[in-house]
Order: structure tokens, then C-alpha cells, then sequence
């Protein structure tokens, strides 16, 4: 605690130098907080063994994922979260990097192994309001069976980022053979959502306007492992999901169409439901929330056969108990996305085209 | 500032009664004897929710709706759009505006593009949030860009008068704010204009009252109908409309009782008339129309950014490049429905959200953006 102490609670450009300061800000804050093994042994990498990653896979996700070493396959991602405010109703930007990384696992089918980050640090900032973030991201980490084994910290001037920004990456190991992806949805395949749409987006534009309560709308932040590692398990006929983040589920939908390219889909204004204050907020600063984003949904495209057994199966597990049929696709409207409105006319929705509001997550 | 939530999740809508309401819609078109009806949504709003509803799809082939000049930001002139640039350009302000302004673009540049290249240019809900910006930065002259209808003069209003009472030496307005009933009644003389009935703009019409617009229906002959903004209040409204063309009834009907009184918010109007007078005003595409702006009265003059800071507005802007217009973006045609927006050979293909060449497809309300989001560059729906 000797020079760190002396400190005070601030970040100093001194703490991004590689020097004492650095390590006892990894030293006290981070390692202190995400404490395994792994990062513990204090490499430039974190090394790991990769038998013993598909074991603990396979005893994570009860599968019976018969995956020997050679056919696994490795799911990596990467993403970067600038969101502002740092701390919302709802979470905070750790628990919304952890959470982002493993829904991006998810969603395509991987069990998540292993995560890394990067701060990128303000002068300035408080190192209490530091702690505050890395323990949310370890909790968040704990609680879904994963481990933040490596990481990098830098300091830049006073003004010249918004408090913290952190990058991360994250690996996982597909299971059951998945190889989800927009090329599979066929016509007449059902569109699930895990439950109301855009209320992490709205959740941040109201944490930065101050138009209600905060407590009134919060974000939807949240990992999916639980709901989605059983729902690989349980239902076979899964063709894609997508967690619809920026730009939300018209964005992701779009997305859909454009990389099948043989199909439309067509959902149904009045099988939406949203969140009432959301809803409320959002048509009062003229906001549709199916532009906003979730972080803590995934949209699932399902055969329609299956879509009642990956209901039961999503419905068992808190996150996801809202599941819902929202749409179909189809062979008409080929690349397009259309909603039958709830007074019985049809609309397109199209791609976001311009950000709706930036800095998210 | 503070919303109320519960009392807005209230929703009238109701599928039911829209499909009585349509059945009556098909009625009278039927029975007027007329090859085809116009109906102008004054509204910006208006338009939006006829398509993001799928209303627009389920009227007979016979009723148009046309959309009108009801967006405020589309109806400012290229002037004003390159005197607001000029403004935000120079180091000594700060431009407070309404969202819908800041891409709109002007000769040679935009208030968004001169805000990422440096320039203090602020998004405020309200315009009174320029109040605190003004205390904060006494050294500067921070000016709200005062554009809008009956429905956002007040707030305007309230700005002038806070200011004085504040003393706030820095705070001022450039006026550009217009008014509805007379324009209603320029659009319903203009020769090119085939209008049969007007569905009128609900929220003006809670300032100004559903009284305001008889002597332009008396004037002009032609009926209209005061709306709210639920498909079901759109329904309503056509229903209406097309009762009274059928009827030959010219008078003005208030289908939004529940928020419109027939004489309006009054304390709203003498804040109004406070601290602002009528003049003759630009508007985009249909030109002067006499007595349909408001400049502040002699009192108030010293906030009006347009008088104290002319010679900055009228900076190089305009010789930098070309208007809309000049580009071959036919807005006036489209303000006016003369034409409709998949018409201007610019839509689309060179005229779209990420590269505007007009106001229309900037504005959240303007008929370029609705046509676009909601019909994707025109294409068609298969039911």
C-alpha cells in the first residue's frame, strides 16, 4: 500500500507508466478482484490448457456434447464499451462488458471459457469508482463459470477519454455441433424474443436526460448462459440467435434477412410486448423501441415446430421467463422486414440508418 | 422535467372500433361523387403515424392523403439554415437548437458537421435549458434557434421572459417561429393545390384552439377537422372529413376534445402575445405569407439574435455553395403535396437520411424521412 496509498483515490498518469504505481494498481484492484489461477501466474499471456477447457465445457453445460479435442471449435470475440453514464439502473460497464462478451459466446453456440480486458483509464478517475466496476465484472464473471485470465491497463490525460473504457475479449468452445447462422432460416421458421425489447437503450438515454425516475426504467442487462446453454441442449432445431444489441431488433432482424438473402419476415405488432414505463418514455421522446438496444436478450430463430419446446425451455429460467413468438419468416418480402400492424395495415422496418443515440454500451 | 408515465401509457387505440371506422370510410367515399378525394396532413406527426401505423395501406384507392407543410424545420428557409451555420461557426457563441436542426443541411455545411469540427452547438429539450447555459458562459452569447409552431412558441415566450428576470445579458433567440391557421388558408388559395378537407395539427391546435382555423375554412371553403394522433384519432378524423365533403358542410370540427378546447390554452396565447408580434414570414418552398411569423415585440428586442447579430448571420455561408433547391431537391412541390416525395428525382437514390440534400429527409417529421423509413425507398408490400 506503500506509493499507492499516497495516491489518494485518483488515478494518476503514473499508474499507466509500467512502473510501481502500475503494479500496485493491478495488484490491489484488479488482481484483487478477478483472483484465478491463470491470471495469478502474472504472464504476458495467459496460457491455458485446452483439454481441460472442453472438460470443464462438457461439465458446465451437462451436454452431452460428444466434442473430442480435435473436432472442438473455438468461438473468440472482442467488443469495446464506452457506455455513458459509467453506472446505470440495472448494472454498471463491467457487468455490461462481462455480459456483452458472453451473450456474443452465446449466441453462437459456445460455451464461455475465458474472458481478457483492457481499461483504458482517465486521469483523474477515482479508484474507488474503479473497484466498483472490476468487482462487477468478476461477480458477473463468477456467476457464469468464467474467468477474467488476463488483462492491460492504460492512462490517458485528464479530458482525453470519458472516465474508463474497456475492451475485452472472450473464448468459448461450441457445443452439440452448432453452427448457427442466418444462412439456415427457412420460410415459416418463428422468430423468439426472450422477452421485452430495447430497455437497456432507453434505460441509458433516460440515465443521461434525466426525464423520470431513474428507477422507472431499467436496463435489461444480463447474461444469457443459463437459458441458452439449456436451450442448445433441449432443442435441436435452433438456426440462429443474435443478441440485439445497437440498433436493436429491427437491426438484427435486417441483418437476418440480408445475409440469408432467400427470405422475409413478417412480424405481428400486437405479439410484441414491451415494458410499460419504457414504452411510455420511448413515445414520448418519439423513440421506437424496436431500435433500441437489449443487453440481455437474444432473438432465436427456431423451425416453427420447435418454437413451443424452446418456449417451455427459455420460460424455466428468470432472464428469459418473457419469452415470446414475435414473427415468421417467409418466402414473400424477400430481404425485407415487415410488421402487420396491430389496425390490420403493414409497414417495412428497415435498418437503422443513423445512430439514435450514441455511446450505449 | 419530469414526464408522467402513467398518464402516458393511456392508449385509445382499438382494432375494433378501427374497423367500424373504416367500414363508415369506405361508405362515404363511396357515396362522394368524386373520382378522388385529397386530404392534407398539415402535421408532420400526422404523416409519420398514418405509416408507421399502415393506416395509409387500408383506405380506398380513391382517398389520398397528402401530406403538408406541418414540419417546422423544413418549412425554415435556406436564409436562416445558413445564418444559423454562420453563427455556430464563430468562436464567441453557443447554439442551443431542437435536435431535428442539426442536420439540415445548409449551402456548404451542417450544424452537425460544424459541431464535430469544433463548434459549440447544444441539443436542448427545452429551450430555458439555455438559461443555464448562458449563466455558465458568461463570456459568450449563447442563442436559441427558435423554430417551430404555435406548440413551441410558449416555450420561447418563456425563455424571453426568464432571461429578463434573470438579467441574462448572453441569452438570445433567433427567430424563425411561424404560425398555422393563416398559412392553412395560403395553401388552400394556391392554385396548384387540390385540397379537399385538412386534417389540422393536434398540438398547435391545444395552443390555439379549434376556433382558430373557421375564418380560413369560412374563407377558403374548404372543411377540416382537428386530430389527435392514435390511428384510431386518424380514423376518426378521416371519417369525419370525408362526412362533412359529403355533407358540403365548410366548417371545422374538433375530433381531439380531449386535449382541444375550442378557444385554447389562453395563458399560453397572452404569453404569446407578451413578448411576441405577427410579421410576414419565408416559408420554405411556398414563399412570404403575410402575417404567419412572430418577431419579438420593441421591449424584447434586444434578445433577437436576427437584429443585434446580423452581420454575423449573413457571414459567407450562402456563397459557399449551392441550396437545396439549386440541387434540383424539389421540397417546395413536396411541402406543398404538389408532388409526392418518390416523385423528386433526388429521392432516395441521391437524397436519403445519411446524405441529405433537403430538410424533408432530415426532420423527424418531414415527409421525405416518413416515406423513406416506413416505405424503404418506395418499395411495396406484398399482404
Amino acid at each position: 500500500m506503500g506509493i499507492f496509498s499516497q495516491a489518494g483515490d485518483f488515478i494518476l498518469e503514473a499508474h499507466g507508466n509500467g512502473g510501481k504505481l502500475t503494479h500496485e494498481l493491478i495488484a490491489e484492484v484488479f488482481a484483487a478482484g478477478f483472483k484465478n489461477e491463470t491470471l495469478n501466474e502474472g504472464l504476458d499471456s495467459a496460457v491455458m490448457n485446452i483439454g481441460s477447457m472442453l472438460e470443464s465445457v462438457k461439465a458446465k453445460s451437462l451436454a452431452d456434447c460428444g466434442e473430442t479435442l480435435a473436432e472442438a471449435r473455438l468461438a473468440l470475440t472482442t467488443d469495446s464499451y464506452v457506455v455513458s453514464p459509467l453506472f446505470f439502473n440495472g448494472g454498471d460497464i463491467g457487468k455490461l462488458a462481462v455480459t456483452g462478451t458472453l451473450n456474443d459466446l452465446l449466441v453462437c453456440g459456445a460455451v464461455p471459457c475465458a474472458i481478457t480486458c483492457g481499461f483504458i483509464i482517465e486521469e483523474g478517475f477515482k479508484i474507488s469508482e474503479l473497484k466498483k466496476i472490476v468487482s462487477s465484472m468478476a461477480e458477473t464473471a463468477a456467476k457464469n463459470g468464467v474467468s477474467i485470465v488476463t488483462g492491460d491497463t492504460k492512462v490517458v490525460g485528464r479530458g482525453r477519454c470519458d472516465g474508463v473504457y474497456i475492451n475485452t475479449a472472450g473464448a468459448g468452445l461450441v457445443i452439440n455441433g452448432a453452427d448457427l447462422k442466418p444462412a439456415n432460416i427457412k420460410a415459416g421458421d418463428a422468430v423468439i424474443i426472450t422477452g421485452v425489447p430495447g430497455n437497456h437503450g432507453i434505460c441509458i438515454l433516460n440515465e443521461r436526460g434525466g426525464y423520470v425516475d431513474k428507477n422507472s426504467v431499467r436496463s435489461d442487462c444480463a447474461p444469457l448462459s443459463k437459458p441458452l446453454i439449456s436451450l442448445m441442449n433441449k432443442v435441436k432445431d435452433i438456426k440462429v440467435m443474435r443478441d440485439p444489441t445497437r440498433g436493436g431488433v429491427a437491426t438484427t432482424l435486417n441483418e437476418f434477412v440480408k445475409q440469408n438473402g432467400e427470405i422475409g419476415i413478417e412480424l405481428l405488432e400486437n405479439s410484441i410486448e414491451y415494458d410499460k414505463n419504457s414504452k411510455a418514455l420511448a413515445d414520448i421522446l418519439g423513440i421506437d423501441l424496436l431500435y433500441s438496444a437489449c443487453e440481455g436478450h437474444a432473438l432465436i430463430m427456431c423451425s416453427k415446430e420447435s418454437a413451443d419446446e424452446a418456449l417451455n425451455e427459455l420460460k424455466k429460467f428468470e432472464e428469459t421467463a418473457g419469452a415470446k413468438v414475435i414473427g415468421y419468416a417467409c418466402a414473400k418480402n424477400k430481404g425485407r422486414v415487415i410488421i402487420k400492424t396491430s389496425v390490420g395495415g403493414a409497414r417495412i422496418l428497415d435498418m437503422q440508418v443513423l445512430e439514435q443515440f450514441p455511446r450505449i454500451c | 422535467m419530469s414526464f408522467n408515465l402513467e398518464q402516458y401509457s393511456k392508449k385509445i387505440n382499438n382494432s375494433a372500433a378501427a374497423g367500424k371506422l373504416l367500414e363508415s370510410i369506405f361508405k362515404y367515399s363511396d357515396m362522394i361523387d368524386k373520382p378522388g378525394v385529397n386530404l392534407m396532413e398539415v402535421c408532420g406527426t400526422h404523416t409519420h403515424e398514418i405509416f408507421k401505423s399502415g393506416v395509409k395501406a387500408l383506405l380506398p384507392k380513391k382517398i389520398k392523403l397528402r401530406s403538408g407543410p406541418g414540419c417546422p424545420v423544413c418549412v425554415t428557409p435556406d436564409s436562416y439554415i445558413d445564418g444559423a451555420i454562420n453563427l455556430a461557426k464563430d468562436k464567441n457563441f453557443i447554439i442551443t437548437t431542437f435536435g431535428d436542426m442539426l442536420k439540415v443541411p445548409g449551402a456548404s455545411s451542417s450544424l452537425k458537421a460544424e459541431q464535430s469540427a469544433g463548434a459549440d452547438v447544444r441539443v436542448v429539450y427545452s429551450p430555458e435549458e439555455s438559461l443555464e447555459i448562458a449563466a455558465a458562459n458568461p463570456d459568450k452569447n449563447v442563442v436559441f434557434l427558435s423554430v417551430g409552431f404555435e406548440t413551441t412558441v410558449p416555450a420561447s415566450a418563456f425563455l424571453i421572459k426568464s432571461a429578463e428576470a434573470r438579467n441574462l445579458n448572453n441569452v438570445y433567440i433567433y427567430e424563425a417561429n411561424k404560425t398555422v391557421p393563416e398559412a392553412i388558408l395560403a395553401i388552400a388559395k394556391h392554385p396548384a393545390v387540390k385540397i379537399d378537407g385538412f386534417i389540422l395539427p393536434g398540438h398547435v391546435s391545444v395552443i390555439i384552439g379549434a376556433d382558430a382555423y373557421r375564418a380560413a375554412a369560412a374563407e377558403s371553403g374548404i372543411p377540416g377537422v382537428v386530430c389527435g394522433f392514435e390511428y384510431i384519432d386518424i380514423l376518426l378524423g378521416i371519417n369525419s372529413l370525408l362526412e362533412m365533403i359529403y355533407n358540403k358542410d365548410r366548417g371545422i370540427r374538433n375530433e381531439y376534445p380531449r386535449v382541444v378546447g375550442a378557444a385554447g390554452n389562453l395563458t399560453a396565447q397572452r404569453v404569446i402575445s407578451e413578448i411576441f408580434e405577427p410579421c410576414d414570414a419565408e416559408w420554405r418552398g411556398i414563399g412570404v405569407i403575410a402575417a404567419t411569423g412572430l418577431k419579438l415585440r420593441e421591449k424584447y428586442r434586444r434578445f433577437s439574435a436576427g437584429e443585434k447579430f446580423a452581420s454575423v448571420i449573413t457571414g459567407p455561408e450562402k456563397t459557399k455553395g449551392r441550396s437545396c433547391a439549386e440541387n434540383g431537391c424539389r421540397c417546395g412541390e413536396i411541402l406543398l403535396s404538389i408532388i409526392e416525395p418518390p416523385e423528386c428525382p433526388l429521392f432516395a437514390a441521391v437524397c436519403n437520411p445519411v446524405n441529405p440534400i433537403g430538410p424533408c429527409m432530415v426532420s423527424s417529421e418531414g415527409v421525405c424521412a416518413a416515406y423513406y423509413k416506413y416505405g424503404a425507398a418506395g418499395a411495396e408490400i406484398e399482404l
